[in-house]
């Protein structure tokens, strides 16, 4: 239990998450805690993200340009933002894709040749 | 405690909380609600213990802003004191020509050289160059 709750918490996550918001949100419009359900579903709970670690991420995305949001009224007193991703966040995914590949191989081959 | 005192309770504790700037902390909130109230919805009778678990507590909100935020805070700092050391430089180069121009007068007063200059106002015509009328050299 103390083991997976480190690796909920580890680095190597917390440079993924970029990545996997992306990826959900390639697949259409979605609010932030659909985000998070999809996250936990998809992963088989492993892969956790905690609202507090989410949003910022995704507020720094739609800085960048990367997503659009809008806001809709779904209840008194009650707004949904859905994100999109952009164009501009497509060729974003895609290098963290690349990115991605060539660092997770890397490491293969180190473990690899030192297991 | 009822879904709605708890939800309640945690973002006025997430509010108290976080001290960022105003528009993303409302659009955080906002956000934070209608999650809250998701999570509400498909988890009746939760608790503030039950959001903590699944949210965080509001403690890791703060801490995860101001790690998101402190990249865009170091910027705007090398900024402002990139912009500081310019105006200093530019004031005391300022600073230097004036301390130098006044030495060079002094030095040439001291030397008994002096020169005044007195424009004839009476010319209105601007086309023209206005030329010293008189002009004094004492040696």
């Amino acid at each position: 239990m103390a083991d997976k709750k480190i690796r909920k918490q580890s680095n190597i996550k917390h440079g993924t998450i970029e990545l996997v918001l992306l990826l959900l949100l390639q697949q259409g419009q979605k609010y932030g805690y659909q985000l998070s359900q999809e996250l936990e579903e998809y992963s088989n709970g492993d892969y956790e993200l905690k609202e507090a670690t989410m949003y910022p991420t995704l507020y720094r995305l739609t800085q960048n340009g990367y997503l659009n949001c809008e806001q809709v009224q779904v209840g008194v007193r009650r707004t949904r933002v859905y994100y999109e991703i952009t164009e501009e966040g497509r060729v974003y995914l895609d290098k963290l894709r690349e990115e991605y590949s060539v660092i997770t191989g890397a490491i293969s081959n180190i473990m690899k040749h030192t297991d | 405690m009822d879904n709605n005192t708890a939800i309640s309770k945690y973002i006025r504790k997430a509010k108290r909380i976080y001290h960022g700037d105003r528009k993303t902390k409302q659009r955080f909130i906002d956000d934070l609600q209608d999650a809250l109230l998701c999570f509400s919805e498909t988890h009746p009778g939760c608790t503030y213990a039950d959001l903590t678990t699944s949210f965080g507590s509001p403690d890791e909100i703060r801490e995860a802003f101001l790690k998101d935020s402190s990249k865009e805070l170091k910027k705007r700092n090398l900024l402002i004191y990139r912009i500081v050391i310019l105006c200093s430089v530019l004031i005391a180069i300022a600073v230097l020509a004036f301390t130098v121009h006044l030495a060079i007068e002094q030095y040439h007063y001291s030397q008994g050289y002096f020169i005044k200059t007195i424009y004839d106002y009476e010319k209105t015509d601007s086309s023209e160059e206005t030329e010293p009328i008189e002009s004094f050299h004492f040696d």
